[in-house]
Parts: C-alpha cells; structure tokens; sequence
C-alpha cells in the first residue's frame, strides 16, 4: 500500500521533527563540594548573552523526630539554572549544574552539529571552574525526547505505521492495548563503535493537551550514557582544552550515532523517512 | 546520457506506430494533481515537465487520435493521489503538436522541442517531447518555462472520450 | 502452605500479615517460621533491601513537559513539506516516477536552512518532479523563480522578472548559497 503523510496515523510533533528535547550531560564523582559550586555560579555572568535567564537552585536537607520535629535543617546553594527563552516565554535552551552533574538542554532543535556546537560550548565554559577540585567525569550521557502526535481521531491511531512490529525495543503487547494507551521501560548495554553504551528506552503512548486538544502522544526517551570504567584509555577530564574538546565531541557524537541506530530499529521506515533520520 | 534524437526522427515511425506525429495533431500530457498544480492560481507548474525528460527520457504524452481511456485510466489508477475525488479533476492538459514545435530560440531561430512518435506495443498513442538541443538545467528550466504555457488547458478524462 | 492461603482468600506474594496479625489467625508454628523464613527472603528482594539493577542508574530529568513548537513556523513548515516528500514511494505518479534520493532531500533542507538565517522571505512552493528533484517555486508579483536539486550537493535555477530581467544558473554549489539580487526578490 502506498503511503504518504495523509495515510500514516502518525506525525513527528514539531512538523519537520520530533525531538522535544535533547540534553548532554555528565556526571561527576565525588559530588562537587562548596567551592566548586559556588565556582560554578560564575556561569551566570560568563554566559549571560546566550543565557539571559539565571536563578540559583537549593538544596534543602532536615531530619523528622519522633515527635515530628524538624532538625538539623540546612540550606545550601545546590547550582545554578540559566535559561535562553523564546518570545512565548518557552524555553529554548537551559544550563543546569547541580551536585553531581552538568546537563546542557535543547528544546529548539535544528541540526546536530549546530545544537552539538552549541553544547560542547556551554560545557567547555563550565571546565576552568572544575579544575582543582576533587570531582571527576564518572560519565557522558545523551538523552533524547521523541514524541509522535496522532494525526486525526485519537481512535483511529495504528502503531504499526510509527513503530516496527518486529523491533527489539517494544513489548509486543503495545500494538494490542486495547485503549492504545501502554508504557515500556527498558536498559541495556551494547557494544557500539569501540564503546560499552548504556541504553535506557522509555517508550509511552498517552494523552496530552497539545495546543487545547486532547490528543494521543507516543513518546520516546532514550538515554545513552559512557562510563569512565569502560573506556579503555584516557576519559574526558574537565579541561577546555583542544584535546579535551575534541574527545568530548567524539564522545556525544558516539552517543548520538547510538541514538540514531536505536530510533531506525525502532520507527518504521516511512517514519524514518519522515524525520529524515 | 542525453538522448540522440535530431530533427530527421520526427519522420521515422516505429513498429507499432499508426504515423508519424502530423503538426496539428492535439496532444495529451498526463498531469499528477494535485502535486503539479498551484493550488492558490489553479495553474500547472514547472514540476509538471521533469528536467531528465526533456534531456534523456522525453516527455511522456498521448496522440489524442489514437489514445485509448482505458489505458490512460489505468495510469490514472496507479498515481497515488492523496483525494480520490481528486482523480475526477482535470488532469490531462491538451495541446496542439504545432505549438510546440514553433518554439523557437529567438536569436537564432532553431527550434528548441522535438515531437518524435514513440508507439509501444501496449500503447500504440505514445509520443515524447524532447529538448533538440542539449543543455545544462538552468536553460532546460527556461525551455519547461515556456512549455509550460502549453499545459493550462486542462480537462478531465471523460470530457476528453465521452 | 497452599492451604492457608486458600483459607485466607490470597495468593502467594500478595496477602500482607504483620507478626501480630500472624497470631490472631490460629495459624501453627510451621506456617510461621515459614512466613518469617519467606519475609526474610523477600526483604532481600524488596524495596527496603534492594538489589541494585546498573542498567537502571537515574539520568538527568527532562524539563521539556508539554513544551510542543509552532509548527507553521517558516523553517519548520518548510523543512516539513521536504521530508514530506521522502515517503513518495517508485512510481507515485503512475508513469514511472523515482522515489526522491536522501541525499536530495539533504541538499534541499541544507539550502532553506542556509536561506532562512538571519532571514525572512516568501515561502516557495515545493514540489517532486518524477525524476526525483525536489523543486523551489516562487511565484510572485514581479518575479518567478525555479530552483531545484538533484542530490549532487548543486542546484540549478531559471527565474524572470516582470522587467524582463532573467536570472539563470546550471550549476551552483550548494554552499555558495543565491546571489544577492535573487534574494532581494524572494525577500519579504
């Protein structure tokens, strides 16, 4: 049967794509201390012409007595969040350190080596601040949030023309549910281009208010994390140095060829083609 | 590879041809609508007429004296229209062969088209548009520009044979 | 032990009984040393005591919620309407047309993205001719422009201008982007 975008149940929910989000990130052990969180906080005046937005985040910590007292509360300064908004007051890109990580999100997604860019470019701002402390890279990772509209009446929607019957990656009882309302949680390692990649693939399909209509969502979060263990070889370090830089972008290239080759065993073809995957 | 036809083929028939393709024969071009139609001026567009065509291919058309509905129908069926009320529209532009081979470059007068009767076994109507002259895409583009004239007049298929 | 679940109306796993409730049932000493046996047991499995599953490691949240872009904004409309036309298969015209190349469909999206920067310009038309280019047409007051391409990381483009004007190119890479004076047409 010939297919075109009038025929397939389903649409990527930006039009041209269905990335939502996506979001670097890395973790670092031990946490930060003090020091290095207040380091951090510089971020907001260094990178205030991309991010315009900046409030701190807290960490809020107490004990509950037996009598339902409060004790030993402590109020600390957690990190820091910088945001660039859009004109409708969304959020088209967010910075956030908090106690053990560093996350870079997009939600205004254009091509991969411009948002990639752009990440390597926050990250590599946060490195001078890192040096001498104590915390190290524990691990990369990369998460993306597909989503997929139903097209039409939320009824008529047939999985089958959004995921692979025969994929790995979604329990066969999906493509049954008889109200097309299910949820799959999964994680695996696999070996990828000279790495060992943690995969985590949450897929759910489930209503959402889009634009004040109820309508049927499939949604794909996938995680691919790198672990400092299984690198043979040097890790990325907190340095911005060229070296440094070039490894971090083979690394989140790595991740994203992985999510690449997750999402073309889990679409169908046609929606693979859709998005131009 | 551009194709090699000259001036002289437009005199030779096929094995399956009922004639050569005369001047004031009306000719046939298949549209898809509504892919190839401006749907805010209702007009055909550029896409209608593919580049390959004019160089390599030739443009795909119909001798109206001899073409049969059936078979233009079957071809009908097969396109994969997104309405299927669409495929009552007017789809088949029509044209006289004359007014294509007097297009002419207007510095030096050659002619730029080629009618050449290209009769298949399944369909003894067939004829082809060609560009006489080869050329790169930009100047293909100019020549489909003014092709392209010759394709508003477009009817639907039973009030070409009922 | 089957017996007692029966007597209890459960199954296996799911009836929670406290070690004071154990003894208001009447239930002797062999079930009980066999529940604490399997509470101990299942402790070691439950929440409280629980088994550390690596390929499950918490990642960072998602802050996008609901967050859903305007799709009739001009790049993603027209970016869009390109992958659109990946799903026309062989033969979508019924006469032998080709399938549109990925690598045309990437030379179209590299050119309007490379266009739309910094820019706002009239939307073409856009369109699949049945040898697989993927057309630009702009169809104005005072000017109407054919760009196309074939997948050769090069476009070609015919367009006049009510002047008489006419603007023609066989081949132009991809990178090197449209002349100035196309785009003060096409501008809006």
């Amino acid at each position: 049967m010939n297919q075109n975008e009038e025929t397939l149940s389903f649409s990527p929910i930006n039009g041209a794509h269905a990335i939502a989000e996506v979001t670097v990130f890395l973790r670092f052990e031990p946490q930060f201390n003090a020091l290095t969180i207040s380091k951090l906080l510089s971020l907001e005046e260094e990178l205030k012409d991309f991010f315009p937005t900046a409030n701190e985040t807290r960490a809020v910590q107490f004990k509950i007595t037996g009598t339902g007292e409060k004790q030993d509360v402590s109020d600390n300064v957690a990190g820091i969040e910088l945001k660039s908004m859009n004109q409708e007051g969304g959020i088209d890109w967010m910075m956030r350190t908090a106690e053990n990580s560093i996350s870079v999100h997009c939600l205004n997604y254009s091509t991969w080596e411009e948002v990639s860019e752009q990440m390597l470019k926050c990250l590599n701002a946060t490195f001078k601040h890192l040096d001498g402390s104590e915390s190290f890279v524990s691990n990369i990772g990369l998460m993306y949030v597909d989503r997929f509209i139903c097209n039409g009446d939320n009824d008529e929607a047939n999985l089958k023309d959004l995921l692979k019957q025969e994929t790995d990656w979604v329990f066969k009882g999906a493509f049954k549910s008889v109200n097309n309302l299910w949820h799959s949680h999964i994680g695996w390692y696999e070996d990828f281009s000279d790495y060992k990649l943690l995969n985590q693939l949450k897929i759910s399909s489930s209503y959402a208010n889009i634009k004040g209509e109820k309508k049927l969502v499939v949604t794909a979060d996938h995680n691919v994390m790198l672990f400092r263990e299984d690198v043979k070889g040097s890790f990325v370090t907190y340095s911005d140095d060229s070296d440094n830089s070039i490894k971090l972008k083979g690394n989140i290239d790595t991740l994203h060829a992985m999510n690449k080759k997750v999402l073309k065993e889990l679409l169908t073809s046609q929606m693979v083609k859709r998005i131009n995957l | 590879m551009a194709h090699q036809y000259t001036l002289d083929c437009e005199k030779i028939t096929h094995e399956f041809s009922p004639g050569v393709v005369e001047d004031e024969e009306p000719l046939l071009r298949l549209l898809y609508v509504p892919e190839h139609v401006d749907v805010k001026t209702n007009r055909v567009i550029e896409t209608a007429i593919p580049l390959v065509d004019l160089k390599s291919r030739g443009l795909s058309l119909d001798r109206l004296a001899f073409a049969k509905k059936g078979i233009i129908q079957e071809r009908m069926k097969q396109q994969m229209i997104r309405d299927p009320d669409k495929r009552k529209e007017a789809s088949l532009a029509k044209f006289c062969c004359s007014d294509i081979r007097s297009i002419v470059d207007t510095d030096s007068g050659v002619r730029k088209n080629l009618v050449i009767d290209d009769a298949m076994e399944i369909n003894i109507a067939h004829a082809s548009i060609f560009s006489h002259k080869e050329m790169g895409n930009g100047a293909l583009r100019k020549q489909r520009a003014v092709l392209l004239e010759y394709l508003q007049d477009r009817y639907c298929l039973d009030a070409l044979f009922n | 032990m089957i017996d007692y679940y029966a007597q209890t109306d459960t199954c296996m796993g799911i009836k929670a009984i406290s070690y004071d409730e154990i003894n208001t049932h009447d239930f002797d000493g062999d079930f009980i040393a066999k529940t604490v046996i399997s509470t101990v047991f299942a402790g070691i499995l439950c929440a409280s005591n629980p088994i550390s599953i690596e390929s499950k490691q918490e990642t960072v949240e998602s802050v996008s919620g609901d967050r859903v872009l305007d799709i009739n904004r001009q790049d993603l409309a027209l970016l869009a309407k390109i992958r659109e036309k990946a799903l026309y298969p062989d033969n979508w015209d019924g006469n032998g047309a080709i399938a549109v190349d990925k690598k045309t469909i990437n030379d179209a999206e590299s050119f309007i993205r490379d266009l739309l920067r910094d820019r706002i310009i009239y939307s073409p038309i856009i369109s699949l001719a049945a040898d697989g280019e993927i057309n630009f047409l702009w169809v104005l007051e005072d000017f109407r422009f054919d760009l196309g391409f074939y997948g050769d990381q090069t476009f070609s483009y015919y367009g006049k201008a009510s002047s008489g004007q006419e603007f023609i190119s066989d081949e132009m890479d991809i990178s090197e982007g449209l002349p100035e004076a196309i785009v003060n047409f096409i501008r809006k």
